[in-house]
C-alpha cells in the first residue's frame, strides 16, 4: 500500500496551463527545448530558483533558469546528453534560495513536451496509451506510477486498435474494474478531492457515471460498487452495440 | 569478439532458448547465433568484447565502458538487439545457477531489455549497471550501493534504487546510499540494506518520498540530506566522514 505523502509546507503544483515545454530538433543542432513558465500566481518570492530537469532513464541534465525574476522566455537549452528527443520527460522545480537552501516551493513532473506544430493539450488523459514491444500481448494495463495503457507497438496500426470500437469494448469495461480494484481493495484510497492524484481523478470521473453514486463508506461495499460501476461504464458508452456493429459488421444480424 | 547485434531472427531464438530454460528439458546454448549473419549483424570492428567472469556489477560496467571508449562507441540505451546479443554474449558468466547446476535465468528482462518499459529497463544486466555507471562516470565509487553486487544477483537494493529515476541519476542521493548501505571494507552491502526493516533501502525510498515533498533533494549536499536522515539509518554512529558535495 502507497504511503501518503504529507505536504505540510504547502509546496505547490504547478498548473499545467502555466508551463510549456516545447522540443525543437534542428538538424544541425540536435534536440534542444524552451520553456515558457507563467509563474504569477504562484506568489513565489523573487529570489527563488527556477530549474528544469530533463530525464530519460538514467540519463538526466539538469538548467537552472535562474530566479522567478529573471527567468528568459524563448532561451533554448540543448539536450545534448540524450540519444533523441522521443521519450525524454521534463521536471519543473521553484526552490527557496534564502533561509532553506533547496527548500521545494512548487514544482511539476513528468511533463511530457510537445511539438511546435502540435497543439497544446492541457486535459488530463486518464489511460494515455503508450506503444511497447510486448511480444504477443496486444495490449496490458501498468498501474505504477499511473494507470496506463500499454499497446503493443507492432500492431500494423497501434492508434487505430486502440481507437476501434472493437477493442475499447473488449478492453475498458475490464481495465475500469482493474483500477477501481488497485484504488479500493489493494491501496484503500477513497479520498476523491485530491485534483493531483490520478486515484483521485480516476473516482472523480467514475463516479460522475450515471447510475454509480459516491463511493461507499464501507469498505466492504467496494467489491459491490466496482462491480456495478465497470457495468455502468459499460452501459454508458453502449460497449454491447459498438462491439457487434463492428465486430460483425458483414455478417446479417439477429435482433439483439 | 566484435560487437554485434541480434537481427529479429537472432532475437527469437535467443528469446525461445531463455524460455527452453524453464522446461524440463533445456536447449544447448545456441552459440551460433552470436554470428550466424542471418541471426547478428556487425556493429563495430573497434569495439571487441571477451566473454569473461566479472565480480561485480561495476567491473561488468567499467569493463564495457572501456571497450566502448576504447572503440569511439556510444551504444544507445535503446538499443534492444544491441543489448540482448551483449547479454547472450556473456550470458554463460552471468547466468545464476542452482544447487544442481542448472541455468537459472530469472526473469525475461534481464536478458532482452524492452527499452519503451521505463518501469524495468534497469533490470537488464548489463544495461542496468551500464546506464548507472555512465550517468556517475565522474565518480563512480558514490554509486557503489547499486553496483556491488555480483553481475548476476543485482538484489533488492538495485530493485528499489534503481527503479527511481530520480534516485539512481541524483548525485547526492547515490552518494547517501553508498555511505549507508556499502561497507568499503568489504566491498559489499551493509547487513539490513535489503528487505524492509529498519535503516533498509526500502525504507530509505520512504523516507526520501516524504522528504522529496518538501526539499529540492537533487540540489542538497549529501551531508545535509545525511543529517535530516532519522536515527533508524545508524549513519551517525559511523565514524567514516562523508565529503559535501
Amino acid at each position: 500500500m502507497p504511503i501518503r505523502r504529507l505536504n505540510y509546507t504547502k509546496r505547490k503544483k504547478l498548473r499545467r496551463a502555466d508551463f510549456e515545454i516545447t522540443l525543437i530538433n534542428d538538424a544541425e543542432g540536435g534536440p534542444s527545448f524552451e520553456a515558457a513558465l507563467r509563474l504569477g500566481r504562484y506568489s513565489f518570492p523573487e529570489t527563488a530558483s527556477v530549474s528544469i530537469e530533463a530525464y530519460h532513464r538514467t540519463r538526466l541534465m539538469r538548467f537552472d533558469l535562474g530566479t522567478v525574476a529573471t527567468i528568459r522566455p524563448g532561451h533554448r537549452y540543448a539536450l545534448t546528453d540524450f540519444d533523441s528527443e522521443d521519450e525524454i520527460l521534463f521536471r519543473i522545480k521553484v526552490t527557496d534560495r534564502s533561509a532553506a537552501p533547496g527548500k521545494l516551493l512548487g514544482n511539476a513532473d513528468r511533463i511530457q513536451p510537445h511539438k511546435p506544430d502540435a497543439d497544446v493539450d492541457n486535459r488530463v488523459a486518464l489511460l494515455p496509451p503508450y506503444p511497447v514491444d510486448l511480444e504477443h500481448e496486444i495490449w496490458r494495463l501498468e498501474l505504477q506510477p499511473e494507470p496506463q495503457l500499454l499497446i503493443n507497438s507492432n500492431l500494423p496500426d497501434w492508434k487505430e486498435t486502440v481507437k476501434s470500437n472493437e477493442f475499447r469494448a473488449l478492453v475498458y469495461p475490464s481495465i475500469v474494474r482493474e483500477v477501481l480494484t488497485r484504488i479500493l481493495i489493494i491501496d484503500r484510497i477513497t479520498d476523491t478531492e485530491d485534483a493531483e492524484s490520478w486515484q483521485s481523478q480516476w473516482l472523480g470521473f467514475v463516479q460522475s457515471i450515471p447510475g454509480v453514486g459516491d463511493v461507499p463508506r464501507s469498505a466492504d461495499d467496494h467489491e459491490d460498487w466496482i462491480t456495478s460501476a465497470s457495468a455502468a461504464f459499460a452501459r454508458r458508452f453502449r460497449m454491447r452495440d459498438r462491439f457487434i456493429q463492428e465486430a460483425f459488421a458483414d455478417e446479417p444480424r439477429d435482433a439483439a | 569478439m566484435n560487437l554485434h547485434r541480434f537481427t529479429d531472427t537472432g532475437l527469437s531464438r535467443f528469446s525461445a532458448y531463455l524460455d527452453s530454460l524453464t522446461t524440463p528439458v533445456p536447449a544447448p546454448f545456441p552459440n551460433k547465433i552470436l554470428h550466424d549473419p542471418s541471426c547478428s549483424e556487425l556493429v563495430s570492428t573497434n569495439v571487441d568484447i571477451t566473454p569473461r567472469a566479472f565480480a561485480s556489477r561495476r567491473d561488468l560496467a567499467g569493463y564495457l565502458n572501456s571497450r566502448f571508449t576504447a572503440g569511439e562507441y556510444r551504444p544507445s540505451l535503446k538499443d534492444k538487439h544491441l543489448w540482448a546479443w551483449l547479454a547472450c554474449l556473456l550470458f554463460m558468466d552471468l547466468c545464476p545457477k542452482d544447487r544442481f547446476g542448472a541455468l537459472v535465468p530469472g526473469a525475461r528482462q534481464r536478458w532482452i531489455p524492452d527499452p519503451t518499459d521505463f518501469r524495468r529497463y534497469y533490470r537488464h544486466l548489463l544495461m542496468g549497471p551500464y546506464g548507472i555507471l555512465e550517468a556517475h562516470l565522474d565518480e563512480p565509487e558514490r554509486a557503489m550501493a547499486v553496483l556491488c553486487q555480483p553481475p548476476g544477483r543485482p538484489g533488492d537494493v538495485v530493485e528499489q534504487l534503481a527503479s527511481r529515476q530520480e534516485v539512481v541519476t541524483s548525485p547526492t542521493l547515490m552518494k547517501v546510499a553508498t555511505k549507508l548501505f556499502y561497507d568499503s571494507t568489504t566491498g559489499k552491502l551493509r547487513r539490513g540494506a535489503g528487505g524492509k526493516g529498519a535503516g533498509s533501502a526500502r525504507r530509505l525510498i520512504d523516507v526520501l518520498n516524504q522528504f522529496d515533498v518538501t526539499w529540492d533533494l537533487t540540489a542538497l549536499p549529501a551531508p545535509d540530506l545525511l543529517a535530516m536522515l532519522p536515527a533508524e539509518f545508524g549513519h551517525r554512529s559511523r565514524t567514516d566522514s562523508l565529503s559535501a558535495g
